[in-house]
């Protein structure tokens, strides 16, 4: 029997200090949409520093100056034009931490070597997890608040879901949960604890390879399995390229679903006529999801670095220059979208860059879309009449520049 | 008889996202080799379809309205 579906709800999440995953490079910024919106009427690209509300950043005089994408239509043409604006802008810090991965990897190196983890994120081999996999996940965190009508959906819920779906899906025992999430945080908050991140990022090349040898050793239905044994053109993964994509799991996969799915609650929170029409009818959440990764997506901006001279909206780019899409930014540009700053999951387009675009468009997007629907899907079943509960004189709200979220989602229902 | 719609894929371009597949399931699908396949260009509505498109982060698929004359 596969190892995943055992003993799904015994393990003690670990405790939660939501101010460990903050963004705190970036300060503490509440909303920078109304200035993004400000510099994006101005001008669709912007060259040199901007202030997001964070403080520019020092320019490097020896540097080209750094560029700034603001339009939808921009960010586009960026991330399609894989040539002229490289990933390898990625190889410093991240490619430190996590090794090197498909996120810094240029064609055609990165599209062999996406080929090779692809199969394994398509969302009709993913459909197996649902049932068996996040659904008792997810029932198990309701377990433990339920009989109380109240709760903290991000302390209680939002947070500990992903790293334990990514824990089962990787088929690690349960017994190892609390320091599997203990090193997600510790690798994914890197940029405000250098030293701690680079220690988890050893720890887990080694707890790895001991998994990877004894899943060489007897494979079963579950993603190291896979990695160790995928070939693709007689091309296979090295051990140092696994444990590499399996640390980028962790901020990848499971603190960008954390974020989203706290963001979808707070959406549908704070627009209670979209709640109930979604707690009715819960192919809503389809498109609900896809809202909230256009109006808030976890990860705002991503970057580049240009390859030539070049030009963006008729603004000139120098080669070697440093390129922020800010996404999003462009998933509330004014030119394409109406009402951008609202939540609405009825709106007519579900085109948005909150995946990013292009060759390296998120990987684990049918991962991040299928477990988010679940855990609401479940926590729809259980809980009757939720709704937002603020503790008096409190503000609520999604957090962060980079990195957003909100930091606690209040809320009061009835146990079905 | 061809259908409403005339559905073009770049096979070449696709990196195989699924996102087609994802949007516009009965129409789309990716093969062996992960890059898209057309199973039925006439079993999914236009905005389905519209979606598809939309969403192909390579820009593989377009989507036109057959000719009536053509």
């Amino acid at each position: 029997m596969s190892t995943f579906a055992d003993a799904v709800t015994t393990e003690e999440p670990v405790p939660f200090d939501p101010f460990e995953l903050q963004d705190t490079v970036a300060g503490n910024v509440v909303d920078p949409y109304p200035k993004m919106a400000e510099l994006l009427a101005e001008s669709p690209v912007h060259v040199g520093p901007v202030d997001l509300g964070a403080g520019a950043d020092p320019s490097f005089s020896d540097r080209p100056p750094p560029v700034t994408v603001f339009g939808f239509d921009e960010c586009v043409a960026v991330l399609k034009d894989n040539e002229t604006y490289s990933s390898t802008v990625y190889e410093g810090v991240v490619g430190e931490v996590m090794g090197r991965t498909i996120l810094q990897m240029d064609e055609p190196e990165h599209r062999m070597a996406r080929a090779l983890v692809a199969p394994a994120f398509r969302s009709k081999v993913l459909e197996r997890w649902e049932a068996g996999l996040v659904r008792s996940v997810v029932d198990g965190l309701i377990d433990r608040f339920v009989d109380r009508g109240r709760a903290d959906l991000v302390r209680d819920l939002t947070f500990n879901f992903p790293v334990q779906v990514i824990a089962r899906i990787l088929g690690l025992p349960g017994s190892d949960f609390p320091r599997f999430q203990r090193w997600a945080i510790e690798i994914t908050s890197v940029a405000t604890n250098w030293e701690r991140g680079v220690a988890a990022s050893a720890d887990l090349r080694d707890y790895f390879a001991n998994v990877m040898a004894e899943r060489r050793a007897s494979p079963d239905d579950d993603l190291i399995s896979e990695l160790v044994a995928v070939e693709v053109d007689g091309e296979r993964l090295t051990d140092e390229e696994i444990y590499s994509f399996l640390r980028l799991l962790l901020p990848a996969g499971v603190e960008t679903t954390y974020r989203a799915s706290g963001s979808l609650l707070y959406g549908l929170l704070t627009n209670p006529d979209q709640l109930q029409a979604v707690v009715e009818d819960r192919e809503l959440l389809v498109p609900a999801f896809e809202e909230v990764v256009r109006w808030e997506p976890p990860v705002t901006v991503i970057l580049r670095r240009a390859t030539r001279d070049t030009e963006l909206a008729g603004v000139p780019v120098q080669a070697g220059a440093d390129v922020a899409l800010l996404l999003g930014a462009a998933n509330r540009d004014a030119r394409k979208y109406e009402h951008p700053d609202q939540f609405d999951l009825f709106r007519s387009s579900r085109q948005h860059v909150g995946f990013g675009f292009g060759v390296h468009v998120c990987l684990g997007m049918h991962l991040a879309r299928m477990e988010t629907r679940v855990a609401l899907d479940t926590l729809f079943d259980r809980v009757a009449d939720l709704r937002f509960d603020p503790e008096p004189g409190q503000d609520y709200h999604i957090h962060g520049l980079a990195f957003r979220s909100p930091l606690a989602l209040p809320v009061a229902f009835t146990a079905r | 008889m061809p259908g409403p719609f005339v559905i073009q894929v770049d096979r070449e371009l696709c990196m195989g996202s699924g996102n087609c597949h994802f949007w516009a399931a009965t129409t789309f699908d990716l093969g062996d080799d992960g890059r898209v396949v057309v199973l039925d260009p006439d079993a999914d509505d236009e905005e389905q379809l519209r979606v598809a498109a939309e969403g192909c982060p390579v820009g593989a698929i377009t989507v036109t309205r057959a000719d009536p004359a053509g």
